[in-house]
């Protein structure tokens, strides 16, 4: 074990995790303070208790920026896309050094861990551009094995509540990186509503209207109808055919899946960067998809590569 | 398991009507990768003429993909660098939400609520609404709702009707319009140009910000100054 000097203008991506609130607060408290004592813009993206907790702890709860939005967090894509507008805007304004903590959803805090692997292991990339120190604290009462150890993969360094630092020796690099495999829905296991193969995108779009029309709201559907589309067109565009589109639906939820038998996209960010941040607007249709609010999944397969989008009540 | 056989439901339709100061591009369907030749091809022809100004008219567009918004944006580019502008008027909620998540209005200036048409884009009833009184010094017309080709004889006889009579002024409250085409917007402009041959003039009162990008795109904006002043 090692102790890194603090305070040190970097990149770090870190992982922390705790057993009590006294753990949680040796865990953040130190790292807040340190950074208001440099004038480091300091982010915290935690609940309502958790942030409580925090702001009776500190000298000067002011100089910390509170996000209490819970939409921060509603999918990957958009955490990245509000951090990115975020930081542009600190770095922009002078700051040298970022500070970051916040809460990524999984089952133990009453969220869904599933599209956030991916996001964990984007991260060490995408936020190369900027002076970040992202500290990520996990509850290891409440947080599913897979969950911690997804966490030990994703994050180059463990902090520990006394202070100390270990490197994280399960950690695999973007490139190397096994995302989670998908949770199956149980809408899967029936036959779908409709079948299409090597259909055009208009019609995909069509089916999902004229089957998800009272099912789900006006809202989700408009935005089922938009991921569909694009994902056949991205299928049609990059994938290999045949390309197959099958949609369930039951009970207030649709399940669309857009097959094709090529091996999906080689870059690893796929659909996490922002599209408005590539000059020429490429990924766009991979990306959007990410950014509705939907349960939308990239599924990497034997047999090809799979968007998978559902909306409705939960499965 | 159903299957669903081809069918031509969705096609973009495009047109282009020439405007004064640079074209106007009608788009109306669904745009996506079927119409993406189609579109590029025809925004290519519009930029190649090196000109700096496009405006589209979108209320008929029921849907956009991003590799179509990708166009529009990489035009909207090319336009600024040009020192021009790229306006797209009244689009429906699915493509002003496409726009507004890749960011497209930092290129294109995006102008109009969007049309009360129904969703299916079947059926197309103008609900313009035009009322006539006396004013203090000539006559006060009221056009209030959406004009389009539906209404656009109405709204010639009433136009011409005003011009028929003595007064010389004739004042245009528009603020309630939501909605005027290429066609609505010449006939206002045609019956500013007969007033003021004949030595009066047209004061439009209260002209959205689309309305005031498609005055500039027949170059009537003196209308706007005429109303300025009155």
């Amino acid at each position: 074990m090692k102790e890194e000097p603090s305070g040190r203008p970097g990149r770090f991506h870190e992982a922390g995790f705790y057993r009590s609130d006294a753990e949680f607060a040796a865990l953040i408290v130190p790292f807040a303070e340190e950074g208001v004592a440099a004038g480091q813009p300091v982010i915290i993206g935690y609940d309502e208790r958790k942030a409580g907790l925090l702001r009776a702890r500190l000298h000067d709860p002011d100089a910390v920026t509170f996000i209490a939005d819970g939409s921060l967090y509603a999918t990957p894509a958009r955490a990245i896309a509000s951090y990115w507008r975020l930081f542009e805007r600190l770095t922009a304004a002078g700051a040298i050094q970022i500070r970051i903590a916040g809460d990524v959803p999984h089952e133990g805090n009453g969220g869904r861990f599933a599209g956030w692997d991916r996001y964990e292991s984007a991260v060490n990339t995408v936020w190369d551009r900027f002076p970040v120190w992202s500290r990520c604290l996990y509850d290891a009462t409440t947080a599913a094995p897979r969950v911690l150890e997804t966490v030990a993969r994703t994050h180059p360094r463990i902090v520990l509540p006394s202070g100390q630092y270990r490197s994280s020796r399960r950690y695999q690099d973007l490139a190397d990186f096994d995302p989670l495999p998908p949770d199956p829905d149980p809408l899967e296991r029936s036959a779908p509503a409709i079948e299409m193969s090597d259909p055009s995108a208009a019609q995909v779009r069509h089916a999902v209207t004229s089957i998800g029309r009272g099912q789900v709201s006006d809202t989700a559907l408009e935005e089922l109808v938009m991921g569909a589309g694009e994902a056949v067109s991205n299928a049609r565009l990059h994938g290999r055919p045949p390309v197959t589109a099958r949609i369930w639906t039951a009970s207030r939820r649709i399940l669309i899946r857009v097959h094709d038998t090529g091996p999906g996209p080689a870059d690893p960010l796929a659909g996490l960067v922002p599209a408005w941040a590539r000059p020429d607007l490429r990924g766009a249709g991979l990306w959007l998809i990410q950014m509705l609010g939907l349960d939308a999944a990239l599924i990497r397969s034997r047999d090809g590569f799979t968007v998978r989008l559902a909306a409705g009540s939960p499965a | 398991v159903p299957r669903v056989p081809p069918s031509r439901q969705g096609a973009l339709e495009a047109s282009v009507a020439p405007g004064e100061s640079g074209s106007l591009i009608i788009l109306a369907g669904e745009a996506d990768l079927t119409g993406a030749g189609k579109l590029s091809a025809l925004i290519a022809g519009q930029l190649a003429g090196g000109t700096r100004h496009l405006t589209i008219d979108a209320s008929r567009l029921r849907f956009a993909d991003s590799a179509s918004i990708r166009t529009l944006v990489l035009a909207g580019k090319t336009l600024r660098e040009r020192g021009g502008s790229l306006v797209l008027l009244h689009p429906q909620r699915p493509v002003a939400k496409v726009l507004a998540l890749l960011g497209a209005d930092q290129v294109i200036t995006i102008l109009g609520s969007p049309r009360t048409t129904p969703a299916d884009g079947r059926r197309a009833v103008s609900s313009l609404e035009i009322s006539v009184a006396a004013g203090e010094s000539g006559r006060d017309v009221v056009l209030a709702g959406e004009a389009d080709h539906t209404s656009v004889t109405r709204l010639s006889e009433v136009l011409d009707g005003q011009l028929a009579g003595p007064a010389r002024r004739l004042t245009i409250d528009v603020s309630e319009l939501r909605y005027a085409d290429l066609a609505s917007v010449r006939k206002l402009a045609e019956a500013a140009m007969t007033l003021r041959d004949l030595g009066g003039h047209l004061v439009l009162l209260h002209p959205q910000p689309w309305l005031v990008s498609l005055l500039t795109l027949l170059r009537a904006e003196w209308m706007l100054i005429d109303g300025a002043r009155g």
